[in-house]
Protein backbone atom coordinates (compact mmCIF):
# COMPACT_ATOMS: atom_id res chain seq x y z
CA UNK A 1 0.00 0.00 0.00
CA UNK A 2 1.43 3.31 -0.94
CA UNK A 3 3.15 5.73 2.02
CA UNK A 4 3.55 9.33 2.36
CA UNK A 5 6.96 10.14 1.94
CA UNK A 6 7.93 13.26 3.81
CA UNK A 7 11.47 16.07 4.31
CA UNK A 8 11.50 17.78 7.36
CA UNK A 9 14.60 20.59 6.69
CA UNK A 10 16.76 17.67 5.28
CA UNK A 11 20.68 18.30 4.66
CA UNK A 12 23.34 16.16 3.36
CA UNK A 13 26.65 16.79 3.02
CA UNK A 14 29.04 14.31 1.06
CA UNK A 15 32.13 12.99 2.60
CA UNK A 16 34.98 15.22 1.61
CA UNK A 17 32.96 17.75 0.04
CA UNK A 18 32.40 21.72 1.05
CA UNK A 19 29.10 22.50 -0.05
CA UNK A 20 25.95 20.51 1.55
CA UNK A 21 24.77 18.34 -1.95
CA UNK A 22 21.50 19.29 -0.03
CA UNK A 23 20.27 21.85 1.97
CA UNK A 24 17.34 22.45 4.08
CA UNK A 25 15.11 20.37 2.08
CA UNK A 26 11.51 20.36 2.95
CA UNK A 27 9.12 18.36 1.24
CA UNK A 28 5.85 16.17 1.66
CA UNK A 29 4.57 13.86 -0.80
CA UNK A 30 0.83 12.33 0.70
CA UNK A 31 0.37 9.04 -0.24
CA UNK A 32 -1.11 7.61 -3.49
CA UNK A 33 0.36 10.70 -4.85
CA UNK A 34 3.18 11.39 -7.71
CA UNK A 35 6.02 13.59 -7.01
CA UNK A 36 8.62 15.19 -9.83
CA UNK A 37 12.36 16.85 -8.66
CA UNK A 38 13.02 18.71 -11.30
CA UNK A 39 16.35 20.43 -12.02
CA UNK A 40 19.78 20.38 -13.94
CA UNK A 41 22.82 18.46 -13.31
CA UNK A 42 24.43 18.15 -10.32
CA UNK A 43 20.90 19.83 -8.62
CA UNK A 44 20.90 16.68 -5.78
CA UNK A 45 17.87 15.46 -7.45
CA UNK A 46 19.85 11.65 -7.43
CA UNK A 47 21.20 12.17 -3.74
CA UNK A 48 17.09 12.63 -2.69
CA UNK A 49 15.54 9.70 -3.92
CA UNK A 50 19.21 7.92 -2.52
CA UNK A 51 18.57 9.54 0.55
CA UNK A 52 15.50 8.16 0.97
CA UNK A 53 15.77 4.69 -0.28
CA UNK A 54 19.04 4.00 2.54
CA UNK A 55 21.05 3.58 -0.54
CA UNK A 56 22.95 6.82 0.83
CA UNK A 57 23.93 5.68 3.90
CA UNK A 58 24.63 2.69 3.10
CA UNK A 59 27.53 4.10 0.56
CA UNK A 60 28.33 7.02 2.22
CA UNK A 61 28.22 6.53 6.02
CA UNK A 62 30.31 9.18 6.99
CA UNK A 63 28.33 11.93 5.53
CA UNK A 64 26.70 14.82 7.21
CA UNK A 65 23.27 14.53 7.37
CA UNK A 66 20.45 16.11 9.34
CA UNK A 67 16.80 16.58 9.20
CA UNK A 68 13.90 13.99 9.60
CA UNK A 69 12.46 11.84 6.12
CA UNK A 70 9.23 10.25 7.41
CA UNK A 71 8.21 7.32 5.35
CA UNK A 72 4.29 6.00 5.95
CA UNK A 73 3.96 6.10 9.96
CA UNK A 74 8.11 5.72 10.38
CA UNK A 75 10.34 8.76 11.08
CA UNK A 76 14.12 8.09 10.03
CA UNK A 77 16.10 11.36 11.97
CA UNK A 78 18.18 12.29 9.99
CA UNK A 79 17.46 9.52 7.26
CA UNK A 80 17.36 5.62 6.60
CA UNK A 81 20.18 3.91 7.67
CA UNK A 82 19.37 0.46 5.87
CA UNK A 83 17.87 -0.55 2.46
CA UNK A 84 14.39 -1.44 2.76
CA UNK A 85 13.55 -3.11 -0.99
CA UNK A 86 10.87 -4.09 -1.63
CA UNK A 87 9.25 -1.75 0.63
CA UNK A 88 11.41 1.20 -0.85
CA UNK A 89 12.35 0.51 -3.88
CA UNK A 90 15.27 2.34 -6.18
CA UNK A 91 15.88 2.37 -9.94
CA UNK A 92 19.30 3.62 -10.88
CA UNK A 93 19.39 6.13 -13.63
CA UNK A 94 21.72 3.56 -15.72
CA UNK A 95 19.51 0.86 -17.02
CA UNK A 96 22.72 -1.33 -18.15
CA UNK A 97 23.66 -1.39 -14.45
CA UNK A 98 19.98 -2.13 -13.35
CA UNK A 99 19.74 -5.02 -15.56
CA UNK A 100 21.32 -8.29 -13.96
CA UNK A 101 22.52 -9.63 -17.30
CA UNK A 102 22.97 -13.64 -15.85
CA UNK A 103 19.31 -14.10 -17.25
CA UNK A 104 18.55 -15.19 -20.70
CA UNK A 105 15.19 -13.73 -21.80
CA UNK A 106 13.19 -10.19 -20.51
CA UNK A 107 10.60 -12.28 -19.04
CA UNK A 108 13.30 -14.48 -16.80
CA UNK A 109 14.87 -10.71 -15.85
CA UNK A 110 11.87 -9.87 -14.68
CA UNK A 111 11.36 -13.46 -12.50
CA UNK A 112 14.85 -12.90 -11.31
CA UNK A 113 13.19 -10.09 -9.05
CA UNK A 114 10.49 -12.34 -7.82
CA UNK A 115 12.93 -15.25 -6.81
CA UNK A 116 14.90 -13.21 -5.00
CA UNK A 117 12.17 -11.59 -3.05
CA UNK A 118 10.56 -15.51 -2.66
CA UNK A 119 7.44 -14.26 -4.20
CA UNK A 120 8.15 -16.37 -7.67
CA UNK A 121 5.39 -19.07 -8.67
CA UNK A 122 4.06 -19.94 -12.07
CA UNK A 123 1.17 -17.73 -11.32
CA UNK A 124 3.27 -14.72 -11.20
CA UNK A 125 4.10 -15.32 -14.74
CA UNK A 126 0.79 -13.62 -15.83
CA UNK A 127 1.45 -10.47 -13.63
CA UNK A 128 4.97 -9.78 -15.30
CA UNK A 129 3.27 -10.10 -19.29
CA UNK A 130 1.02 -7.37 -17.93
CA UNK A 131 3.49 -5.51 -16.59
CA UNK A 132 5.14 -6.00 -20.07
CA UNK A 133 2.60 -4.89 -21.88
CA UNK A 134 1.41 -2.07 -20.10
CA UNK A 135 4.76 -0.81 -20.91
CA UNK A 136 4.61 -1.64 -24.44
CA UNK A 137 7.35 -4.35 -24.09
CA UNK A 138 5.03 -7.71 -24.49
CA UNK A 139 7.24 -8.62 -27.71
CA UNK A 140 9.94 -8.62 -26.15
CA UNK A 141 9.73 -11.01 -23.74
CA UNK A 142 11.93 -13.55 -24.88
CA UNK A 143 14.26 -11.54 -26.23
CA UNK A 144 17.82 -11.26 -24.64
CA UNK A 145 18.32 -8.79 -22.24
CA UNK A 146 21.60 -7.21 -23.28
CA UNK A 147 20.51 -7.27 -26.92
CA UNK A 148 17.61 -4.51 -26.48
CA UNK A 149 17.76 -1.11 -27.96
CA UNK A 150 18.25 1.86 -25.03
CA UNK A 151 15.17 2.49 -25.13
CA UNK A 152 13.91 -0.97 -25.02
CA UNK A 153 16.64 -1.50 -22.43
CA UNK A 154 15.29 1.30 -20.03
CA UNK A 155 11.76 -0.20 -20.05
CA UNK A 156 13.19 -3.93 -19.13
CA UNK A 157 14.60 -2.06 -15.98
CA UNK A 158 11.92 -0.51 -14.98
CA UNK A 159 10.19 -3.46 -15.15
CA UNK A 160 12.15 -5.39 -13.07
CA UNK A 161 11.94 -2.69 -9.78
CA UNK A 162 7.91 -2.59 -10.38
CA UNK A 163 7.19 -6.03 -10.78
CA UNK A 164 7.99 -5.63 -7.04
CA UNK A 165 4.90 -3.48 -6.44
CA UNK A 166 6.88 -1.07 -3.52
CA UNK A 167 4.76 1.00 -1.12
CA UNK A 168 7.18 4.01 -2.36
CA UNK A 169 8.76 3.90 -5.78
CA UNK A 170 11.95 5.88 -6.24
CA UNK A 171 12.51 6.35 -10.17
CA UNK A 172 15.62 8.03 -11.09
CA UNK A 173 15.60 9.84 -14.75
CA UNK A 174 13.31 7.19 -15.88
CA UNK A 175 12.37 8.82 -19.05
CA UNK A 176 16.07 9.53 -20.56
CA UNK A 177 16.00 6.75 -23.73
CA UNK A 178 11.88 7.03 -23.69
CA UNK A 179 10.43 7.92 -26.67
CA UNK A 180 6.68 10.03 -26.43
CA UNK A 181 4.56 7.33 -26.81
CA UNK A 182 6.45 5.11 -24.89
CA UNK A 183 6.33 8.23 -21.83
CA UNK A 184 2.58 8.26 -22.80
CA UNK A 185 2.70 4.32 -21.90
CA UNK A 186 4.37 5.14 -18.61
CA UNK A 187 2.61 8.31 -17.32
CA UNK A 188 -0.68 5.97 -18.06
CA UNK A 189 0.97 2.85 -15.44
CA UNK A 190 1.90 5.69 -12.81
CA UNK A 191 -1.83 6.82 -12.79
CA UNK A 192 -2.71 2.95 -12.66
CA UNK A 193 -0.27 2.21 -9.87
CA UNK A 194 -1.44 5.21 -7.80
CA UNK A 195 -3.30 3.46 -5.00
CA UNK A 196 -0.05 1.20 -4.87
CA UNK A 197 3.13 3.19 -4.99
CA UNK A 198 3.88 6.93 -3.75
CA UNK A 199 5.72 7.89 -6.77
CA UNK A 200 9.06 9.87 -6.68
CA UNK A 201 10.77 10.86 -9.99
CA UNK A 202 13.64 12.98 -11.26
CA UNK A 203 13.72 14.79 -14.37
CA UNK A 204 15.43 17.10 -16.19
CA UNK A 205 12.82 18.15 -18.70
CA UNK A 206 9.32 19.58 -17.21
CA UNK A 207 7.13 17.88 -19.79
CA UNK A 208 6.11 14.37 -18.41
CA UNK A 209 6.06 16.45 -14.77
CA UNK A 210 3.19 18.71 -16.05
CA UNK A 211 1.40 15.15 -17.26
CA UNK A 212 1.87 13.01 -14.33
CA UNK A 213 2.96 14.88 -11.06
CA UNK A 214 0.73 15.95 -8.30
CA UNK A 215 3.69 17.61 -6.49
CA UNK A 216 6.36 19.57 -8.21
CA UNK A 217 9.83 20.46 -6.77
CA UNK A 218 12.39 21.95 -8.85
CA UNK A 219 16.05 22.01 -7.53
CA UNK A 220 18.80 23.78 -8.43
CA UNK A 221 22.45 23.36 -6.43
CA UNK A 222 21.16 21.44 -3.55
CA UNK A 223 18.38 24.02 -2.92
CA UNK A 224 14.70 24.10 -3.42
CA UNK A 225 13.88 26.89 -6.02
CA UNK A 226 10.51 25.66 -6.34
CA UNK A 227 7.61 23.69 -5.05
CA UNK A 228 3.91 23.10 -5.72
CA UNK A 229 1.60 22.13 -8.06
CA UNK A 230 1.63 22.10 -12.59
CA UNK A 231 0.14 25.55 -12.70
CA UNK A 232 2.88 26.93 -10.10
CA UNK A 233 5.35 25.46 -12.75
CA UNK A 234 3.92 27.05 -15.56
CA UNK A 235 3.30 30.76 -14.02
CA UNK A 236 6.76 30.51 -12.93
CA UNK A 237 7.94 29.24 -16.40
CA UNK A 238 10.39 32.41 -16.41
CA UNK A 239 12.31 31.74 -13.56
CA UNK A 240 13.29 27.95 -15.21
CA UNK A 241 14.85 29.31 -18.16
CA UNK A 242 18.44 27.96 -17.35
CA UNK A 243 18.47 25.23 -16.01
CA UNK A 244 14.63 23.70 -17.45
CA UNK A 245 13.98 23.21 -21.39
CA UNK A 246 11.44 25.74 -21.30
CA UNK A 247 11.50 27.31 -24.12
CA UNK A 248 8.79 25.94 -25.75
CA UNK A 249 6.30 26.05 -23.00
CA UNK A 250 7.14 29.99 -22.76
CA UNK A 251 6.59 30.45 -26.56
CA UNK A 252 2.96 28.31 -25.86
CA UNK A 253 2.14 30.77 -22.87
CA UNK A 254 3.11 33.89 -24.31
CA UNK A 255 0.87 32.80 -27.62
CA UNK A 256 -2.10 31.87 -25.29
CA UNK A 257 -2.04 34.99 -23.34
CA UNK A 258 -2.51 37.08 -26.17
CA UNK A 259 -6.00 35.24 -27.13
CA UNK A 260 -7.35 33.96 -23.63
CA UNK A 261 -5.57 36.93 -21.74
CA UNK A 262 -4.15 35.90 -18.06
CA UNK A 263 -5.81 32.76 -17.63
CA UNK A 264 -3.30 31.34 -20.40
CA UNK A 265 -2.43 28.77 -18.15
CA UNK A 266 -5.10 26.98 -17.30
CA UNK A 267 -6.47 27.10 -20.87
CA UNK A 268 -3.48 24.95 -21.44
CA UNK A 269 -3.84 22.82 -18.67
CA UNK A 270 -7.57 22.14 -19.60
CA UNK A 271 -5.38 21.38 -23.30
CA UNK A 272 -3.17 19.36 -21.63
CA UNK A 273 -6.29 16.76 -20.32
CA UNK A 274 -8.02 16.14 -23.55
CA UNK A 275 -5.12 15.33 -25.57
CA UNK B 1 30.27 16.50 -49.68
CA UNK B 2 27.49 14.06 -49.57
CA UNK B 3 26.20 11.22 -47.86
CA UNK B 4 24.31 8.79 -50.13
CA UNK B 5 22.10 5.44 -49.24
CA UNK B 6 20.69 4.16 -51.89
CA UNK B 7 18.39 1.28 -51.21
CA UNK B 8 19.64 0.18 -48.10
CA UNK B 9 18.65 -2.84 -46.38
CA UNK B 10 20.36 -4.53 -43.22
CA UNK B 11 19.53 -7.27 -41.34
CA UNK B 12 21.97 -8.95 -38.63
CA UNK B 13 22.66 -12.53 -39.39
CA UNK B 14 20.15 -15.18 -39.29
CA UNK B 15 17.44 -12.09 -38.28
CA UNK B 16 14.62 -10.57 -40.22
CA UNK B 17 15.12 -7.20 -41.98
CA UNK B 18 16.12 -4.75 -39.27
CA UNK B 19 16.33 -2.09 -42.06
CA UNK B 20 14.51 -2.43 -45.15
CA UNK B 21 15.37 -0.31 -48.55
CA UNK B 22 16.55 3.20 -47.40
CA UNK B 23 17.17 5.64 -50.04
CA UNK B 24 18.16 9.20 -48.59
CA UNK B 25 20.86 11.64 -49.23
CA UNK B 26 22.85 14.47 -47.14
CA UNK B 27 25.22 17.41 -48.10
CA UNK B 28 27.78 19.18 -45.89
CA UNK B 29 25.62 21.78 -44.02
CA UNK B 30 22.70 20.06 -43.43
CA UNK B 31 20.99 19.25 -40.84
CA UNK B 32 19.42 15.21 -40.75
CA UNK B 33 17.17 15.16 -37.97
CA UNK B 34 16.21 10.79 -37.79
CA UNK B 35 13.12 9.89 -35.65
CA UNK B 36 11.67 6.43 -34.88
CA UNK B 37 10.23 4.59 -32.23
CA UNK B 38 12.13 2.51 -29.52
CA UNK B 39 13.64 -0.28 -31.99
CA UNK B 40 12.83 1.20 -34.77
CA UNK B 41 16.66 0.29 -35.97
CA UNK B 42 18.33 4.27 -35.93
CA UNK B 43 21.30 3.31 -33.73
CA UNK B 44 21.62 -0.14 -36.45
CA UNK B 45 21.53 2.62 -39.30
CA UNK B 46 24.02 5.13 -37.68
CA UNK B 47 26.38 1.95 -37.23
CA UNK B 48 25.84 1.34 -41.19
CA UNK B 49 27.06 5.55 -41.78
CA UNK B 50 30.30 4.74 -40.08
CA UNK B 51 31.21 1.13 -41.76
CA UNK B 52 30.76 -0.80 -38.43
CA UNK B 53 27.84 -2.60 -40.04
CA UNK B 54 27.95 -3.05 -43.94
CA UNK B 55 24.70 -2.94 -45.97
CA UNK B 56 22.60 -6.67 -47.03
CA UNK B 57 21.70 -5.08 -49.87
CA UNK B 58 22.16 -1.40 -51.55
CA UNK B 59 24.98 0.78 -50.48
CA UNK B 60 26.08 3.92 -49.04
CA UNK B 61 28.60 6.14 -50.12
CA UNK B 62 30.56 8.96 -47.61
CA UNK B 63 31.76 11.37 -50.39
CA UNK B 64 33.86 8.78 -52.78
CA UNK B 65 34.03 5.88 -50.18
CA UNK B 66 31.43 3.15 -49.93
CA UNK B 67 31.08 1.65 -47.38
CA UNK B 68 31.41 -1.80 -48.56
CA UNK B 69 34.85 -1.64 -49.73
CA UNK B 70 36.27 0.94 -46.88
CA UNK B 71 36.86 0.06 -43.77
CA UNK B 72 35.80 2.09 -40.49
CA UNK B 73 39.15 3.97 -39.66
CA UNK B 74 39.27 5.17 -43.48
CA UNK B 75 35.55 6.33 -43.22
CA UNK B 76 35.92 7.60 -39.63
CA UNK B 77 38.26 10.41 -41.55
CA UNK B 78 34.58 11.97 -42.93
CA UNK B 79 32.17 10.83 -40.37
CA UNK B 80 32.68 10.76 -36.54
CA UNK B 81 29.68 8.98 -34.92
CA UNK B 82 28.64 8.81 -30.67
CA UNK B 83 26.21 6.04 -29.60
CA UNK B 84 24.16 6.37 -26.90
CA UNK B 85 26.10 4.82 -23.90
CA UNK B 86 28.81 7.06 -23.29
CA UNK B 87 30.17 4.27 -20.99
CA UNK B 88 30.84 2.45 -24.78
CA UNK B 89 33.68 4.40 -25.99
CA UNK B 90 35.43 6.68 -22.78
CA UNK B 91 38.38 4.90 -21.93
CA UNK B 92 41.36 7.67 -21.55
CA UNK B 93 42.27 8.77 -17.98
CA UNK B 94 41.84 12.35 -18.19
CA UNK B 95 39.32 14.48 -20.66
CA UNK B 96 42.00 16.08 -22.90
CA UNK B 97 43.58 13.06 -23.40
CA UNK B 98 40.05 11.47 -24.51
CA UNK B 99 39.47 14.27 -26.57
CA UNK B 100 42.51 14.56 -28.38
CA UNK B 101 42.27 10.02 -29.19
CA UNK B 102 40.72 11.20 -32.58
CA UNK B 103 42.28 13.87 -34.17
CA UNK B 104 45.95 12.10 -32.87
CA UNK B 105 44.84 8.97 -34.20
CA UNK B 106 43.75 10.12 -37.65
CA UNK B 107 46.84 12.22 -38.17
CA UNK B 108 45.60 15.50 -37.95
CA UNK B 109 48.23 18.01 -38.63
CA UNK B 110 46.17 20.46 -36.29
CA UNK B 111 45.04 17.66 -33.71
CA UNK B 112 45.81 20.05 -31.29
CA UNK B 113 43.77 23.00 -32.27
CA UNK B 114 41.06 20.77 -33.11
CA UNK B 115 40.54 19.24 -29.00
CA UNK B 116 41.00 22.51 -28.32
CA UNK B 117 38.23 24.20 -29.72
CA UNK B 118 36.00 20.94 -29.48
CA UNK B 119 36.60 21.48 -25.74
CA UNK B 120 35.60 24.73 -25.71
CA UNK B 121 32.85 24.28 -27.80
CA UNK B 122 31.64 21.87 -25.77
CA UNK B 123 32.48 23.85 -22.24
CA UNK B 124 34.94 20.98 -20.66
CA UNK B 125 37.83 23.40 -20.48
CA UNK B 126 37.67 23.83 -17.00
CA UNK B 127 37.47 19.89 -16.52
CA UNK B 128 39.78 19.11 -19.60
CA UNK B 129 42.22 17.15 -16.67
CA UNK B 130 39.77 15.39 -14.91
CA UNK B 131 38.83 11.56 -15.29
CA UNK B 132 36.35 11.36 -17.24
CA UNK B 133 34.38 9.03 -14.68
CA UNK B 134 34.86 11.51 -12.25
CA UNK B 135 32.18 13.90 -14.11
CA UNK B 136 28.73 13.55 -13.86
CA UNK B 137 27.38 11.75 -16.21
CA UNK B 138 25.39 14.39 -18.24
CA UNK B 139 28.74 16.19 -18.86
CA UNK B 140 30.51 12.74 -19.79
CA UNK B 141 28.15 12.81 -22.53
CA UNK B 142 29.43 16.04 -23.63
CA UNK B 143 32.74 14.19 -23.52
CA UNK B 144 31.78 11.81 -25.88
CA UNK B 145 30.46 14.68 -28.43
CA UNK B 146 33.80 16.59 -27.47
CA UNK B 147 35.84 13.60 -28.66
CA UNK B 148 33.84 13.48 -32.18
CA UNK B 149 33.81 16.80 -32.92
CA UNK B 150 37.40 17.16 -32.28
CA UNK B 151 37.71 14.49 -35.37
CA UNK B 152 37.53 17.36 -37.77
CA UNK B 153 35.45 15.25 -40.11
CA UNK B 154 32.94 17.14 -42.13
CA UNK B 155 29.98 14.58 -41.07
CA UNK B 156 28.74 13.92 -37.68
CA UNK B 157 26.33 11.37 -36.11
CA UNK B 158 25.00 11.55 -33.09
CA UNK B 159 22.63 8.91 -31.24
CA UNK B 160 20.76 10.47 -28.63
CA UNK B 161 23.04 13.37 -27.71
CA UNK B 162 20.47 14.96 -24.92
CA UNK B 163 19.63 11.49 -23.26
CA UNK B 164 19.97 12.01 -19.68
CA UNK B 165 20.85 15.69 -20.37
CA UNK B 166 19.74 18.87 -18.12
CA UNK B 167 19.42 21.93 -19.76
CA UNK B 168 22.64 23.27 -18.80
CA UNK B 169 24.36 20.63 -21.37
CA UNK B 170 21.43 20.70 -23.57
CA UNK B 171 22.27 24.85 -24.38
CA UNK B 172 25.88 23.83 -24.79
CA UNK B 173 24.80 21.52 -27.34
CA UNK B 174 22.73 23.83 -29.30
CA UNK B 175 24.92 26.57 -29.23
CA UNK B 176 27.43 23.91 -30.82
CA UNK B 177 25.28 22.94 -33.36
CA UNK B 178 24.53 26.33 -34.62
CA UNK B 179 28.31 26.92 -34.93
CA UNK B 180 29.05 24.07 -36.71
CA UNK B 181 26.24 24.25 -39.05
CA UNK B 182 27.27 27.78 -39.74
CA UNK B 183 31.30 25.68 -40.42
CA UNK B 184 29.46 23.66 -43.45
CA UNK B 185 29.64 20.49 -40.99
CA UNK B 186 26.87 18.40 -41.72
CA UNK B 187 24.58 16.55 -38.87
CA UNK B 188 22.84 13.09 -39.16
CA UNK B 189 21.21 12.98 -35.11
CA UNK B 190 19.17 10.41 -34.49
CA UNK B 191 16.85 11.96 -31.08
CA UNK B 192 13.79 11.94 -29.25
CA UNK B 193 14.39 15.46 -28.08
CA UNK B 194 12.32 16.82 -31.07
CA UNK B 195 11.82 20.31 -29.16
CA UNK B 196 15.66 20.96 -29.23
CA UNK B 197 16.22 19.51 -32.82
CA UNK B 198 13.41 20.47 -34.71
CA UNK B 199 14.76 24.65 -34.50
CA UNK B 200 18.11 23.25 -36.33
CA UNK B 201 16.90 20.40 -38.92
CA UNK B 202 17.09 21.19 -42.01
CA UNK B 203 15.24 17.56 -42.89
CA UNK B 204 13.95 15.00 -40.72
CA UNK B 205 13.39 11.79 -41.26
CA UNK B 206 10.91 9.05 -40.27
CA UNK B 207 12.16 5.51 -39.60
CA UNK B 208 9.15 3.10 -38.85
CA UNK B 209 9.23 -0.32 -38.59
CA UNK B 210 12.56 -0.59 -40.81
CA UNK B 211 11.26 2.10 -43.32
CA UNK B 212 11.93 5.15 -43.89
CA UNK B 213 8.02 6.87 -44.07
CA UNK B 214 8.83 10.30 -44.61
CA UNK B 215 11.43 12.25 -45.59
CA UNK B 216 10.94 16.60 -45.71
CA UNK B 217 11.03 19.48 -43.59
CA UNK B 218 10.15 19.84 -40.13
CA UNK B 219 7.13 22.19 -41.22
CA UNK B 220 5.87 19.59 -43.63
CA UNK B 221 5.80 16.78 -40.92
CA UNK B 222 3.94 19.11 -38.66
CA UNK B 223 1.49 20.19 -40.87
CA UNK B 224 1.21 16.21 -42.17
CA UNK B 225 -0.63 14.86 -38.84
CA UNK B 226 -0.94 11.79 -39.00
CA UNK B 227 3.09 10.71 -40.26
CA UNK B 228 4.77 10.51 -36.55
CA UNK B 229 1.21 8.78 -35.34
CA UNK B 230 1.62 5.94 -37.89
CA UNK B 231 5.27 5.82 -36.94
CA UNK B 232 4.17 5.18 -33.09
CA UNK B 233 5.39 8.69 -32.25
CA UNK B 234 3.78 12.10 -31.31
CA UNK B 235 4.78 15.65 -31.51
CA UNK B 236 5.55 17.30 -28.38
CA UNK B 237 3.16 17.86 -25.95
CA UNK B 238 3.50 21.78 -26.37
CA UNK B 239 3.08 21.47 -30.17
CA UNK B 240 0.15 19.55 -29.76
CA UNK B 241 -1.61 21.46 -27.44
CA UNK B 242 -0.90 24.51 -29.91
CA UNK B 243 -2.74 22.73 -32.23
CA UNK B 244 -5.57 22.12 -30.15
CA UNK B 245 -5.93 25.67 -29.50
CA UNK B 246 -5.66 26.41 -32.93
CA UNK B 247 -3.14 28.30 -32.22
CA UNK B 248 -0.32 29.49 -35.39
Amino acid sequence: MAHRVILESFSYQYPGQVTPALADISLAVPKGQCCALLGPTSAGKTTLLQSISGILHKHHASGFASGKIVIGDESYAPLPEEIQFPKIAYALQDPYVQISGVRETVLDEIRFTLENLGRWDSSTDDSILSLLRHLGIDHLAERKPTTLSGGETQRVALATILIAEPDVLLLDEPLTALDYVAQDRLSDLFKGIKERSTILFTDTHMEFALAVADVIVVLEKGRMVFSGDRKGLLDHIDSFESILPSHQWKELIRTVKVSQGPEATEAILKAMETI
Amino acid sequence: MRIESKNVSFSYPGGPDVLRDLSFAIESGEFLLLVGQNGAGKSTLLKLLNGLLKPTHGSISIGELDTRHHATPLLAGHISVTFQNPADQIFASTVREEVAFSPTNLRRANARELTEKALALCNLQSVASHHPYDLPQAQRKLVTVAGALAAGTTFLAFDEPTAGLSQIERSVLDQMVTHLLNEGRGFIVVSHDLELFFRHATRVAVLSRGGLTFTGKTRELIESGTVLEEAGLRLPTSFQIKRRLKLP
